[in-house]
Order: structure tokens, then C-alpha cells, then sequence
């Protein structure tokens, strides 16, 4: 095994640059270091590298953490600490590096996958595509470009949603725009009488909710259907009986002006599709209202996940347009005391 | 003062009801010490039977102080302790100051971000958890108020809270076991003895 190692000549490489930070601290800034690791990294990778290195010490888990994070904020690249630590505890077959004592030694073939990792990275490309999963509450989802990568907040959706009384006797439930399926998934492991019908206007997450949904054993109760969700949509489009005793969104809903001037990783990488609320990040958001009474039952619920400037809006929209026929109950906070979350309901039916 | 006491001084610091410590009994089959309370004022004063580890209680016979606003969820919680039911003090949010590594900021679709560290710091006692075992943030948030109720049953109930008694429980069975195997080989040696094998 050691020898093994011995040959791991841009390991060894790396190793003396450590050395020579620890023993010339004062001469070698981070930065010159940083540099020079990436040099070392980018053009000495292969057999190209110099192999007559004696140091034959091996890279531990937490050097390799220290090197990868000076390496990331040199390059410039967000969250650098946290990157460099999700990329090897996944290197590793972990989720968080918590369980991995810090003196662990790395091996082939950890090694290369950091590597590569490392190079995505680099690339801007988010952590969560570079890994290829992701958690979502106790899920852990398949995500890869250009599906949107689920937030923390949808995360509290799900819970405001679950203490809705409406929610958990629901049996039938609508999705708009399931992404990676999150919303969906996690509904269907908490309430086993639910049947989800999930509308979602691009194929590549299509694909990615079913994938997850079947990873859960959840396939029989999701039906996914591949449509643009728009104004006049029946429930026969979306191959449906009868109204459903709960919608839920988290649509897209950045203004889209505001889209290019997001961080990098979003604007690069994720689908616009999943963003754009159009010009005041309400376009999908009023066609649910519109079409909210025709496919939710009486007394059925509506919750959305918007904009923290949205949820007045989405008030004075539904008290101004009783056509609408939906009354608003209720705004919910995010854990940043953001107003994100709105539950709305079908006004019941008039007694004749 | 120690366990179940150290829980109810601790809450006097924020006054609205009294407690009074009536009557201190040593229960020697356990080693125990038991003690009557009176909670609250007057008529509607409640009496509570409670129990201490095997510490010793001071000797003043009436130790009067006062508790929280949230005591009721105290007086279950010391009714229930009593019974042997639940395992951990309550939790009471608005004593709670969480903060996020992630930073402040547009939230939601706009950001996206993975540092899901969370940090809680208990007013009250100043007692502070950092949680980053989940890559998900509402994990974190759960576990680090487990981890939180965790720290505060070792602060107030010392040698009787639950981590400790299960320490214990592990160190005794250890020992148990250690003396079965002991046992068995000493048995082994004697039979091989008695065989002429060894
Ligand atoms: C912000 S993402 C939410 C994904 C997932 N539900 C979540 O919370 O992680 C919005 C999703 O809606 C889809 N979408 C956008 N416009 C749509 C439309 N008109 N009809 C159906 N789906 C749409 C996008 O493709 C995207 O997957």
C-alpha cells in the first residue's frame, strides 16, 4: 500500500509545498502558496510530474482539507472551506466530514476523485452538481445540471405544509415544477395515503424526479407529466378525475431582470427555466392563482413558496379579484424571518 | 444542591412563582434523597415529590426560591423526571439564539450556498452547540437542539442525566461481561487442568 502511495508523485508534490509553508511561513504567503499549489496542480499533474521527490510522507484528510480551501479562495471559488469538505467526505463515501478523523490517511483512488472533483469546482460548477446529490431532510436526491438544486427554505415549506390539517388527510395533491422531486418525495415517505401529480415543464427534471421517486420505491404513487403549467390548463391535461385536495409550488419566481446579477453558480448553471418569474417574478405564480379554484377542491389548500416581496402582493391580489375565489390564510417566515412561505384556500362552496 | 434542585434554582433567577423546599427524606434502600415542594402561592400551590441522585442536600431545612415564566413546562418536566418518563429538559425556543454560518442575505431560489452549519447558544445558561453532521440545514437545526437539551441535562442534572446513566449503564455491563469471560476461562484452565492438557 505505501509503495503505492510512493508513486503519488502530485501528492508528494503537494506535500513538500505544505513543508515549505510550515518551515518559511513568513516568506510564503497564502496567496504565493495557493499559487503555487495550483501551478503544481494544473501542470504537473501526470507523468510529467517530477518523480524524484524523496519526501514520501502521506497526505492526511486534513491537509488535504487546508490545501483544497487555500487552492478554492485563491481561485476565487465561493464557500471555500465547505467545498473542499463536501467534495472529499464524498471522495470518501461520506456525507459531512464529520465521522473522518482529521489524521486520516488518503489513498488511491480517494485521490483522483478529489482531484477531479476539484477541477469542477474550480469551474464554478455548485458543489451539489459536482457530487451529484444532495440532501433534502432525511432524503438524500440525485441532482445534476441543469435540474434546480433544492433550498433550506423549501425544506420549511414542507413542514408548514405538513401542519395543515388539509395536507394530511389529502389523498390526491398537485405539484407544480417538481425539480429534483423534493417537495413530492419527501410528502409521499410522510403521508402513505397520498397520491402526487407532478407537472413540470422541463424533461431533464422530469427524468430526475422519476429517477428519485424510484430510488424511494415511490414511483406507483408520483405521476409525472411533462407539460407547460399555463392559463387554461384542465384537469384532463394532467390526466386527473377530480380536483385535488392540495396544490403546492415553489415556482419559479425571480424577477428576471435580477437573474444575471446572481452568484455564479446559479446564473451559470442552473435552468432559467426554474428561476424566472418573469418581470416582477409573479408570472407563474398568477397563473396558479387563476387556475388554483378549477383544479383545487372546495376548502383545499395552496401553498407556495415565493419571494419575500411577494406574499403582500399575493394578498392584495386575491382580496382585490374575487373571481379568483380563494381567501388568504396565513404568511409563514423563513429561518431568516424573510416573509417566503403563503397558505391560501378555495373559498367553500356557496349553499343555494 | 444538586439534580432535581439545581433545575429549580436555575429557573428562580426570572421570578413569578415561589417554591419551597418542605421536607428532605433519605431513602436508604436507594441511596436517594427525596424532598417535598411547594410550587406556586397559596391555594393554588402544587406539591411535588422529587428526588435527588445520591448527592446530599444541604442541610437547611427550607430553601425557598422562585420560578420562570415558562414554568409550567418546568413543573411537568420535574413531575415527570419524578416518574422516570421523560429524558430531557424542555427547550423553550424564546430562550434560543440561533445563528447560521451560511451569513445573512437574500435567501431562497437567488442563493445558493452549502455551508449548513448551525450555531445555538441557550440564553438563559450560555451554554453554546454548533451543528454541521447534515448537509441538510433543517437536520442540523433539528440535531442541534437535541445536542442543546443533551448539554443542559448533564448542567443541571449532573451524575443523573441521561448520558450519564447510560455512561454508567455501558461502564457496569463492561464489567459484567468482563467477569462472565474472567469466569469462563478460569473454568477452561481448571478443566484443562484436570485433563492434564495444558
Ligand atoms: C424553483 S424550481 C422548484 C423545484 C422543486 N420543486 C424544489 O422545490 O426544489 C421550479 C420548477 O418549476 C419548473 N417550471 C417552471 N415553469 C413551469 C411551468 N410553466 N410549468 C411546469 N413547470 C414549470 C422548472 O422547470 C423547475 O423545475
Amino acid at each position: 500500500m505505501i509503495n503505492l502511495l510512493k508513486k503519488k508523485n502530485l501528492w508528494n508534490t503537494l506535500f513538500r509545498t505544505l513543508d515549505l509553508l510550515n518551515t518559511n511561513k513568513k516568506r510564503l504567503s497564502h496567496y504565493n502558496f495557493g499559487r503555487k499549489y495550483l501551478g503544481y496542480v494544473t501542470h504537473h499533474v501526470g507523468p510529467t510530474a517530477n518523480t524524484s521527490i524523496q519526501n514520501n510522507r502521506l497526505l492526511t484528510v486534513g491537509e488535504c482539507v487546508h490545501l483544497l480551501t487555500t487552492s478554492f479562495e485563491c481561485e476565487g471559488v465561493t464557500e471555500a472551506r465547505c467545498s473542499a469538505e463536501y467534495i472529499i467526505a464524498h471522495a470518501l463515501g461520506q456525507k459531512t466530514l464529520c465521522t473522518v478523523p482529521r489524521n486520516q490517511l488518503l489513498i488511491e483512488p480517494v485521490i483522483s476523485r478529489i482531484s477531479h472533483y476539484a477541477e469542477l469546482r474550480r469551474r464554478k460548477l455548485p458543489v451539489q452538481y459536482v457530487i451529484g446529490e444532495w440532501d433534502f431532510k432525511d432524503l438524500t436526491l440525485t441532482c445534476s445540471p441543469p435540474v434546480f438544486i433544492p433550498r433550506p427554505e423549501t425544506e420549511e415549506l414542507v413542514d408548514y405544509a405538513l401542519s395543515d390539517p388539509v395536507v394530511q388527510e389529502a389523498t390526491c395533491m398537485l405539484e407544480v415544477g417538481s425539480g429534483t422531486g423534493a417537495i413530492s418525495i419527501y410528502l409521499l415517505t410522510q403521508l402513505p395515503q397520498l397520491m402526487v401529480t407532478a407537472v413540470e415543464i422541463s424533461r431533464e427534471a422530469c427524468e430526475l424526479t422519476s429517477q428519485n421517486a424510484r430510488n424511494y420505491n415511490l414511483e406507483d404513487r408520483l405521476n409525472i407529466i411533462n407539460t407547460t403549467f399555463k392559463k387554461g390548463i384542465s384537469l384532463n391535461d394532467i390526466r386527473l378525475e377530480k380536483k385535488v385536495d392540495v396544490l403546492i409550488s415553489n415556482p419559479p419566481y425571480i424577477p428576471h431582470q435580477v437573474i444575471q446579477h446572481l452568484q455564479a453558480e446559479v446564473t451559470m448553471f442552473e435552468d432559467h427555466r426554474a428561476l424566472d418569474g418573469g418581470q416582477d417574478g409573479l408570472y407563474i405564480i398568477r397563473n396558479i392563482l387563476q387556475m388554483a379554484a378549477q383544479l383545487i377542491k372546495s376548502e383545499g389548500s395552496l401553498w407556495l413558496e415565493v419571494d419575500q416581496s411577494h406574499p403582500r402582493m399575493i394578498e392584495h391580489i386575491v382580496n382585490s379579484v374575487p373571481s379568483l375565489n380563494l381567501h388568504y390564510v396565513k404568511t409563514y417566515d423563513d429561518f431568516y424571518s424573510s416573509p417566503r412561505f403563503c397558505h391560501l384556500k378555495v373559498n367553500p362552496e356557496e349553499k343555494v | 444542591m444538586a439534580g432535581l434542585f439545581k433545575v429549580m434554582f436555575l429557573a428562580s433567577q426570572q421570578c413569578s412563582h415561589r417554591f419551597v423546599i418542605r421536607k428532605q427524606i433519605r431513602l436508604f434502600v436507594t441511596g436517594q434523597y427525596s424532598a417535598q415542594c411547594l410550587i406556586g402561592k397559596g391555594t393554588s400551590s402544587v406539591l411535588y415529590q422529587l428526588y435527588t441522585g445520591i448527592h446530599t442536600l444541604n442541610s437547611q431545612k427550607r430553601t425557598e426560591c422562585v420560578l420562570p415564566p415558562h414554568s409550567s413546562s418546568y413543573y411537568q418536566y420535574i413531575q415527570k423526571r419524578c416518574k422516570h418518563e421523560i429524558e430531557y429538559p424542555p427547550l423553550i425556543e424564546s430562550d434560543l439564539e440561533e445563528t447560521f454560518i451560511r451569513g445573512s442575505g437574500p435567501g431562497g431560489q437567488k442563493i445558493n450556498k452549502t455551508s449548513n452549519c448551525v450555531m445555538l447558544k441557550h440564553l438563559p445558561t450560555g451554554i453554546v452547540v454548533k451543528c454541521q453532521e447534515s448537509r441538510s440545514l433543517d437536520t442540523n437545526r433539528v440535531r442541534a437542539r437535541r445536542h442543546m437539551q443533551e448539554r443542559l441535562d448533564s448542567y443541571y442534572n449532573g451524575e443523573e442525566s441521561v448520558l450519564a446513566q447510560e455512561k454508567q449503564e455501558m461502564i457496569r455491563k463492561k464489567i459484567k461481561r468482563k467477569n462472565v469471560t474472567n469466569k469462563k476461562l478460569e473454568k477452561l484452565k481448571q478443566f484443562k487442568e484436570r485433563e492434564g492438557l495444558s
